[in-house]
Parts: structure tokens; C-alpha cells; sequence
């Protein structure tokens, strides 16, 4: 069973095998509203602790993304460029943004 | 990742408008914000209410805020844009009143028509949009922007002291009418239901009184801030709630908040005071030069004519423009480079275009960089975009003009 734990920015982070899976909340989804554009970084990005890695941007705003853990991206979810609204309907599947390894699992 | 997300983008409020009484039948509710007579009904309607100009109006409601803009489009939306200023000028001299404020050849407005037109200031600069009606009866009807309300109604207040003081005859009346928008294509059929007046006799920018839905008293004019064949209903407001329940009764009218209110409008190439225009920007800038009259660019009798009329002259410096890209949205104050990389203009408008499935902006530019098709580049979080000046309006107009 996959833990997911939440950060205060309302991102989820799920971890199996060293990798985790990054995502927003339902709570976030809702808050945001219709998605229409997602924001994600390259393949390879080093990202710390709390750096802006992107944004997800509605009709009327854009929310900038930040990272719960250091780490380096290791895959971007391919099908939020022709379906942002994934973001929307299934937040905690279909609807992950980011893949990347976990450098400290203490963090 | 949450800031306060939705009103990162909400329009820029003047600083200092404070509360106006009057206006709109207002009572002040949470955080002294003004109300309008159809704040209940927005939110038994699950209205998502925001603080907007001191007023609480709905951003968006159930349906979600995409739904509601391409609802717009298809259907009909009923927007409350109670909070925006509604004044009466009455007077034998109302018509001079008028003209000593803006642009435009108010006198040749003929019985039932208005215009859009400019307050002006000494430097030529834009004090607020408005559009001034020669109503069929004995006074100007003026409607403007919510944000200038406290800036308008000074203004307006002095210049009539001063012409009564020299023996003109000349008084305002701040309507505390309810103001309903009714917009998109199935408003005609929607809106003849309740009117006995023949809505295909009734062209773009003309007004007539009427009772509506059995509300006498009301003032229908065929006008909008969509870009779709759409009304704006001014409604006494004891009976304004009866009315939007009447328009809402039929299923294919849908209420639409603030939030729609602004992509469609930036879809239409409309400008928002405060972020497009203001008081630092010139007609000529802003591209709004055919709101001066023949007459009044002959005679040069509005504030700041020479300065405006040097610009119709030997063109402005930057100018307002539209643009397109694809990638991540431009927004507002976004930075816009010129083919040599270098910085020449910024973003006033931006959004994701829900009819068009790209980007759309508006923005200033330096005048030689700013023709349609033009190849610029926008900076957005630190990455480079290209974007193309485009021709506005991003999606074409549907004004009606009668047979």
C-alpha cells in the first residue's frame, strides 16, 4: 500500500522503490479550477526541497508548483499536454505531474 | 502552490475607492463590502463570491468558469453588473455638461442612441470609459466603471456646480437601479418572451424603456462587454431579483460571474480600465482614437485635445496591441522583447482563450514593432515564447444592426 503524504502547499508525494510520483490535491484542484495548461520541468531537472518546478495555470490564474523533496525529475506525465482537465478529474491517478527520485527519505 | 490563485488575476482595483452610497441599492455586508439587490439569489445559486471594486460579486458558479465563457458564446449568460455606475443627466444644458467631460459628439447622438466614449484628463490621458445614451427623454443616461465610481462622480458633481454657478441648468441622479447583462445569441428569443417591444427593430448601441417580464420602468439597451448580440437591462431594484429569476427560468440562460465576464471580453479585444487603459495612457495609444467626434477634433473642446490631437498627427510612441502564442499562458505585466531580444513593451490582458485554444494578450509595444503578424517574444517565467501581434478581436463580434 503506497503512502501518500501531503505538504502544506496541498502536493501529494506517493514513494515505491525510490521513486516518487508528485501530484496536487483535491482540495488544490478544486481551488484552481479548470485546468488548461500545465507547466512541468525537463527530464533531468535537480530540483531541492521547495523549488518552484512549475505551475498549473486555470482560465484566470496560474499556481506555481513546489517541490516536496530534493531530487531529479525522472519522468513528466506525457498526457497532461493534450489533457490538462486530468489534473482536474483524477488528481491522485490519472492526474500525476511529476516522477522523481527521492534523494533524502528523511526530508 | 496555492497563493490567493484566483485573485492573482483579478482586475486592478484604483487604490482608495471607497465605499459609495447609492449606487446599485447597496448595503454594505462582510469586510464593508457593497451588495447588490441580487447578491442572495447568487448565492443560493452556489455564486463563488469575490471582493471586486467594494463590491462582493460572483466569480463563477457551479458549472465551473470554462462552462460558463463557451455557455456565453452558444447560449446566453446573465451577468449582475450592478456594481458599475448608472447616472442620469438632466438639464437643458446636460448635453454641453457632457461634452465639457469627454470625447465625443454627444449633441448628434440621435433619440435612443449612445455611444462609447472617454473622460479625458489635461494630459490627455484616460480618466475612465463610459457609454452616454441621448435617451428619448428629457435626460443623458451614463453608465461607467465601478472602479472609477468615486473618481467619476467627483468629477462629474464639480463640473455641474461650476456650469450652475454661471446660471446653467444642469443635475445629476446616481440611479440605484439594478443593472442585468444579458448576453449571447439565444438572448433575443429569450429576452422577447418578456418584451412586447420587437427586439429585431432594436440595432446595436440603441435603447428604448420597456416593461419587461411585467417589471415596468426598465431601460433595455442593446450593448454588452462580450462581443455577442447581447442587453443591458436596468432594473429598479426592488424588483430586480423578479426579473433574474424570470431570465433564469428559461434553461438556456445560465448566470455568469466575473470571471467569464473577463475572457470573453479580452476574447472581444474590449479593454479593461485600470489594466488596458488609464489615466498614464492616451487614446492614440490605447487605439481608441474613433471615440473623438468629427466635430470635437475639429473644434479641439475636450480636455487634453492638443495633446491627443499632436498623437492623430505624428503617431504615439507605443501602442495597444493584441497577441497571440501557444505554450504557457501570458498574463498580465509579462514582458514583451522585440526581434532584437530587447525589452520594448508589457502585457496589460492575458489568458488562456477558451474558443480559441490559445493564448491571447493585450499590450503595449513600441509603435514600430506593432503591425499584425509582427514576431515578438514573451518572457514567462524565465523562459522565452514566441507570440505574433494579432488583430482584435480574438473571436468575431456578433452585434446586431436592424434590417
Amino acid at each position: 500500500l503506497l503512502a501518500r503524504k501531503f505538504t502544506d502547499k496541498h502536493e501529494w508525494i506517493s514513494v515505491e522503490n525510490g521513486i516518487g510520483t508528485v501530484g496536487i490535491s483535491n482540495f488544490a484542484q478544486e481551488a484552481l479550477g479548470d485546468v488548461v495548461y500545465c507547466s512541468l520541468p525537463e527530464i533531468g531537472t535537480k530540483l531541492n526541497k521547495h523549488d518552484e518546478f512549475g505551475a498549473l495555470e486555470s482560465v484566470k490564474a496560474a499556481s506555481e508548483l513546489y517541490s516536496p523533496l530534493s531530487g531529479e525529475v525522472t519522468e513528466i506525465n506525457a498526457a497532461l499536454a493534450d489533457n490538462p482537465g486530468l489534473v482536474n478529474k483524477s488528481c491522485y491517478q490519472d492526474g500525476w505531474l511529476i516522477k522523481m527520485t527521492v534523494e533524502n527519505p528523511a526530508e | 502552490m496555492l497563493r490567493a490563485g484566483c485573485r492573482a488575476a483579478l482586475p486592478r482595483r484604483p487604490p482608495g475607492s471607497a465605499p459609495l452610497s447609492g449606487a446599485g441599492g447597496a448595503e454594505a455586508g462582510a469586510g464593508g463590502l457593497k451588495r447588490t439587490p441580487l447578491d442572495a439569489l447568487h448565492r443560493s445559486r452556489g455564486g463563488r463570491m469575490v471582493p471586486f471594486a467594494g463590491w462582493s460579486l460572483p466569480l463563477h458558479y457551479g458549472q465551473g468558469h470554462l462552462q460558463s465563457h463557451l455557455h456565453t458564446r452558444r447560449r446566453c449568460s446573465l451577468f449582475d453588473v450592478s456594481h458599475m455606475l448608472q447616472t442620469r443627466v438632466y438639464g437643458r444644458d446636460r448635453v454641453r455638461f457632457m461634452e465639457s467631460l469627454v470625447v465625443g459628439d454627444i449633441a448628434e447622438l440621435k433619440p435612443g442612441q449612445g455611444t462609447l466614449t472617454l473622460i479625458t484628463n489635461e494630459r490627455g490621458g484616460i480618466v475612465d470609459d463610459l457609454i452616454v445614451t441621448n435617451t428619448s427623454e428629457d435626460h443623458l443616461y451614463v453608465v461607467s466603471n465601478a472602479g472609477c465610481a468615486d473618481k467619476d462622480l467627483a468629477i462629474m458633481r464639480g463640473r455641474a456646480a461650476e456650469l450652475q454657478a454661471t446660471g446653467s441648468d444642469v443635475h445629476l441622479e446616481v440611479s440605484d437601479n439594478a443593472l442585468l447583462a444579458l448576453q449571447g445569441p439565444s438572448m433575443a428569443r429569450a429576452l422577447q418572451a418578456g418584451l412586447s417591444d420587437d427586439l429585431a427593430k432594436l440595432s446595436f448601441m440603441n435603447s428604448i424603456t420597456a416593461t419587461v417580464f411585467g417589471v415596468p420602468g426598465c431601460r433595455v439597451t442593446r450593448c454588452g462587454y462580450t462581443g455577442e448580440d447581447g442587453v443591458e437591462i436596468s432594473v429598479p431594484a426592488g424588483r430586480a431579483v423578479e426579473l433574474a429569476e424570470q431570465l433564469l427560468g428559461d434553461p438556456e440562460v445560465w448566470p455568469a460571474g466575473l470571471a467569464a465576464r473577463d475572457s470573453l471580453r479580452l476574447e472581444a479585444g474590449l479593454c479593461l480600465y485600470g489594466n488596458d487603459i488609464d489615466e498614464a495612457t492616451t487614446p492614440a495609444e490605447a487605439g481608441l482614437l474613433w471615440t473623438l467626434g468629427k466635430r470635437r477634433r475639429a473644434a479641439m473642446d475636450f480636455p487634453g485635445a492638443a495633446i491627443i490631437m499632436a498623437q492623430v498627427k505624428e503617431k504615439p510612441k507605443r501602442k495597444r496591441v493584441g497577441l497571440m502564442s501557444v505554450g504557457p499562458p501570458i498574463r498580465p505585466h509579462t514582458a514583451i522583447l522585440g526581434p532584437e531580444g530587447t525589452p520594448m513593451g508589457t502585457v496589460t490582458s492575458g489568458c488562456p482563450s477558451p474558443s480559441l485554444g490559445k493564448n491571447i494578450a493585450m499590450g503595449y509595444v513600441e509603435t514600430a514593432h506593432s503591425r499584425a503578424g509582427t514576431s515578438l517574444t514573451v518572457e514567462v517565467r524565465k523562459k522565452q515564447h514566441p507570440a505574433l501581434v494579432a488583430k482584435m478581436p480574438f473571436v468575431p463580434t456578433q452585434y446586431y444592426v436592424a434590417k
